[in-house]
């Protein structure tokens, strides 16, 4: 679950680093973008996940140790997501 | 703001400020004074008493075989190696197997209140081969271990301080070499446990101290030093767990793949509790934190960053734009 967060939050960020190089001429390769795409995603989620404690906060709000402010903060965070993913298949670009 | 613009916030959001947050809330909560307390009081219940603390791992069972081989006299000590509290190829089968009530170091022996307790291999009636493997080594530590936390405290770091004072080596030894290993601790409460893990330590086997015999003298023994730091929500989960009642809280302390960092096969490298007929002394510390106030801001600065996050959410949809009706003219 919280690895998951994690990954469509990486992927979110790698659609938008692979989507602002193509519109602005870059990365026109296939092979090129999903080169970069996977890159992009591993890295960021190695940095998320080994170099921030960004993990163990998601899973302590899952696990009710912060109370209502934590489940309030999941609920904002995937309510972002989501909002992110729809502008991206929509618009792309994560914010309009 | 053009679409590059908004995806660079995008991704300075999630990855940038986000983390940021995060770490600026978990470590608000958990700043303690940074000073390290003496867990266990050199006055008052003594370690020699019942329920007596004991051996819940004594090295794994790499070694037992020699032992055996050394001594096969049925219910010899020798046979014994200690495995989650019992002694699997000892006919008695009593939980646990190998008790231990140990002693206090005096002030000044040891830079912290020091327990003295049995080293791994104390009970064997064989002399002790010289090794004991890479692990695990595990110690279930009853209240009176810990008995100077005050009640109603939440701590936020445990340091354990191992040392073997039998021996003073020389400094530049070849016995002393860097070290890794794994730790894991354990909180025991109303027949309940709660378990923190991944504790990843890499330091060497040398410990380096003033001590007090005729006079102050600077000594290297084998030994090192464990922290245990917990972060904030950690800490208030332990607090809720066993509602500041330490007085009734044992522990378990296991330290397990021991490493050499230096490749070699880990062999006989020496530990400050791997031994035999002698005491190591195990040192407790603590720092404690205010529960109270390190719930308030946990909790607060959560509310506050999901409301950010919230807001962050509906500025990326077309109905709000803040950037627009902030800096309409300025950044277009």
């Amino acid at each position: 679950m919280i690895e998951a967060i994690i990954y469509i939050s990486t992927l979110l960020i790698s659609l938008t680093v692979v989507g602002s190089a193509g519109n602005a001429g870059y990365l026109n390769g296939a092979f090129q973008r999903g080169f970069a795409g996977v890159s992009t995603q591993i890295v960021s989620s190695n940095f998320l996940l080994s170099y921030t404690n960004f993990e163990t906060f998601i899973r302590a709000c899952l696990d009710g140790k912060i109370g209502i402010s934590g489940y309030f903060f999941l609920l904002a965070l995937g309510v972002l997501l989501v909002v992110w993913i729809n502008n991206l298949i929509e618009y792309r670009q994560a914010i309009i | 703001m053009n679409a590059v613009q908004f995806n660079a916030l995008a991704i300075i959001f999630l990855l940038g400020v986000m983390p940021f947050a995060v770490a600026f809330i978990s470590n608000a909560g958990s700043s303690s004074t940074g000073t390290f307390e003496d867990s266990k009081a050199f006055e008052g219940t003594t370690v020699a008493a019942p329920p007596y603390s004991f051996w819940m791992n004594n090295g794994g069972q790499n070694y037992s075989g020699v032992y055996f081989a050394s001594d096969p006299a049925d219910f010899g000590a020798n046979r014994t190696y200690v495995e989650d509290g019992y002694c699997p190829a000892w006919s008695l089968t009593t939980y646990p197997c190998l008790q231990f009530f140990g002693g206090l170091t005096y002030p000044g022996e040891a830079p912290m209140q020091g327990i003295t307790i049995p080293m791994s291999h104390y009970y064997s009636t064989q002399s002790y081969i010289g090794a004991s493997g890479d692990g695990p080594f595990s110690w279930y530590l009853q209240p009176r271990m810990i008995d100077n936390i005050d009640q109603e405290t939440a701590v936020d770091k445990f340091r354990f301080t191992f040392i073997d004072q039998n021996v003073d080596q020389n400094c530049g030894s070849s016995i002393f070499a860097n070290i890794t290993f794994e730790g894991q601790i354990e909180f025991v409460h109303d027949n309940r446990t709660k378990k923190y893990a991944g504790f990843d330590f890499d330091t060497s086997n040398k410990y380096e101290y003033q001590t007090r015999q005729a006079h102050w003298v600077d000594v290297c023994q084998v030994g090192f030093q464990t922290v245990f730091d917990l972060n904030g929500f950690e800490t208030l989960a332990l607090d809720e767990f066993i509602g500041g009642d330490w007085d009734n809280t044992s522990m378990i302390i296991t330290l397990n793949n021991f490493q050499r960092e230096d490749g070699l096969t880990f062999g006989n490298t020496a530990l400050p509790f791997a031994g035999g007929t002698q005491f190591f002394t195990l040192g407790i510390e603590h720092q404690e934190v205010n529960p109270v106030e390190a719930g308030f801001i946990i909790k607060t600065g959560t509310l506050v960053l999901g409301a950010l996050t919230f807001a962050f959410a509906i500025a990326s949809t077309p109905y709000w734009d803040p950037f627009k009706n902030s800096f309409k003219g300025v950044i277009d």
